[in-house]
C-alpha cells in the first residue's frame, strides 16, 4: 500500500524479503541481476527460503549470496554440482541450488555437471551463458561463437583451431536421467521496426526459474540455461549488446523445452 | 488552489530506488508507453538515474510491471495500481 498525494494504491508488485538490500556489483545491463530476481521471486512464492541453500561458483556470479536471503557455500570451479549431491543425500529435505557461468559449469566443471546428470541426484543448476568469461576480462569461453573477437581470440574464433562452441543444455539433455531441460533467452530482444525492446525473455525466465525448482520437490534433476550478454566484455553498449545476442547468439542456441519428465509446461 | 494536482488520480505508480539504478536503459526501451527516462541529475555512483513520468509518449502506465521484471537491479522496487 503505497500513498500519494492522498490517494491510495495498491501493491501489484512488491520488495521481496528474499533480496538483500545490498547493491549488486554486476555492470550496467547484466542478466546476473535480473536471474537473481527472478530466483528470489521464485523462492517467496513457493515459500522455501528457509530450506534453500545456495551452492555457488565462481566468476561473476561468485557473489549472488551478498544478493539473495539464504544460506550459502561457496564451491569454485564448477565443483558445484558434487557438493550439491552431497548435501541432498545428508539433509534431503534441503532446497539446493546452484548460479553457475559458462566459464564455470561448461569448461571447468564439465565433468561434475556430466556426472551430476547421468546420476539425476535432485538438484537445480542455472547456467548463464555470456558467451565469454566475464569476470576475468573477456577471455573464449567454450560456448563463444565462430568469429567471435575476444581478448584471446583477437581474429575473431577460429573453427578449425577451437572448434565448434559446446552446447550445455543439449548435452544434459542427451542423459537419460535429467528430468528438465530447458534454455531461455533472458535478454530483452529488439522487435522489428520499432525502437522497442521485446521483455518476454524475464517472464519466460520467472517460469523456468519456478518450474525448476518444482522439479527438484519431486525427486528430479532441473537444468535451465539462461542466454546472456556481457556488453562491457564484448566492447559494445547494452543495447548493441542485445541486439548482438539477438543475432547471433539466439540461432546458435534455440531457446526451448529439452526435456520435461513432469509435464510442467503443458499444464 | 492547489498545484501539482490533476483532476483524476494516476491509474497507476513505479517506486524507484534511484541508488541502485546503474542506468542501463532496458526499463526505458522494455515499457511499452515509454513512461521512463533517464533522468539529467547523478546518483550517488555517477549514473543517471532512471525516473517515472505516468503519462508518456504512448499512454499511461498501466502497471503491467515489465520494469520491474526486467532491472537487473531490482531498482524498481514497487509497482502499484490505483485501488479500486
Amino acid at each position: 500500500m503505497i500513498e500519494n498525494e492522498g490517494t491510495l494504491y495498491e501493491t501489484k508488485l512488491g520488495p521481496l524479503p528474499t533480496l538483500t538490500s545490498k547493491p549488486t556489483h554486476y555492470c550496467a545491463g547484466c542478466e546476473h541481476g535480473t536471474l537473481t530476481h527472478l530466483i528470489a521471486s521464485a523462492l517467496q512464492d513457493l515459500g522455501v527460503r528457509e530450506r534453500a541453500v545456495l551452492v555457488n561458483s565462481v566468476g561473476c556470479s561468485v557473489l549472488a549470496p551478498d544478493y539473495l536471503n539464504v544460506d550459502a557455500v561457496e564451491a569454485p570451479h564448477g565443483r558445484a554440482p558434487a557438493v550439491m549431491a552431497g548435501i541432498k543425500r545428508a539433509r534431503p529435505d534441503l532446497l539446493v541450488f546452484s548460479i553457475q557461468g559458462d566459464g564455470d559449469a561448461a569448461s571447468i566443471g564439465l565433468l561434475e555437471l556430466m556426472y551430476a546428470a547421468n546420476r539425476g541426484d535432485p538438484m537445480t543448476i542455472f547456467l548463464v551463458n555470456n558467451a565469454t568469461y566475464g569476470m576475468t576480462g573477456g577471455q573464449m569461453a567454450p560456448t563463444t561463437p565462430i568469429g567471435m573477437v575476444t581478448t584471446t581470440t583477437p581474429r575473431g574464433r577460429d573453427l578449425a583451431l577451437t572448434g565448434p562452441p559446446i552446447d550445455a543444455s543439449k548435452l544434459v539433455a542427451s542423459f537419460e536421467r535429467p528430468a528438465y531441460v530447458r534454455r531461455v533467452f533472458l535478454p530483452v530482444t529488439p522487435t522489428p521496426s520499432t525502437e522497442f525492446f521485446n521483455a518476454r525473455g524475464a517472464l519466460e525466465g520467472a517460469l523456468a526459474v519456478r518450474h525448476a525448482f518444482e522439479v527438484q520437490e519431486r525427486g528430479g534433476f532441473a537444468f535451465v540455461e539462461f542466454v546472456s550478454t556481457c556488453s562491457v566484455n564484448w566492447k559494445m553498449s547494452v543495447l548493441d549488446s542485445k541486439r548482438y545476442a539477438a543475432r547471433v547468439l539466439a540461432p546458435l542456441f534455440p531457446e526451448g523445452v529439452l526435456r520435461d519428465r513432469f509435464l510442467l509446461e503443458s499444464a | 488552489m492547489m498545484t501539482g494536482q490533476t483532476a483524476t488520480p494516476d491509474r497507476a505508480l513505479v517506486r524507484i530506488d534511484t541508488e541502485h539504478c546503474k542506468g542501463c536503459d532496458l526499463c526505458v526501451v522494455a515499457c511499452p508507453h515509454r513512461n521512463l527516462r533517464l533522468s539529467s541529475g547523478y546518483n550517488r555512483s555517477g549514473y543517471h538515474p532512471v525516473e517515472f513520468h505516468y503519462r508518456g509518449d504512448r499512454g499511461e502506465c498501466t502497471a503491467c510491471g515489465l520494469c520491474y521484471w526486467v532491472c537487473p537491479d531490482y531498482a524498481i522496487t514497487e509497482v502499484a495500481k490505483l485501488r479500486p
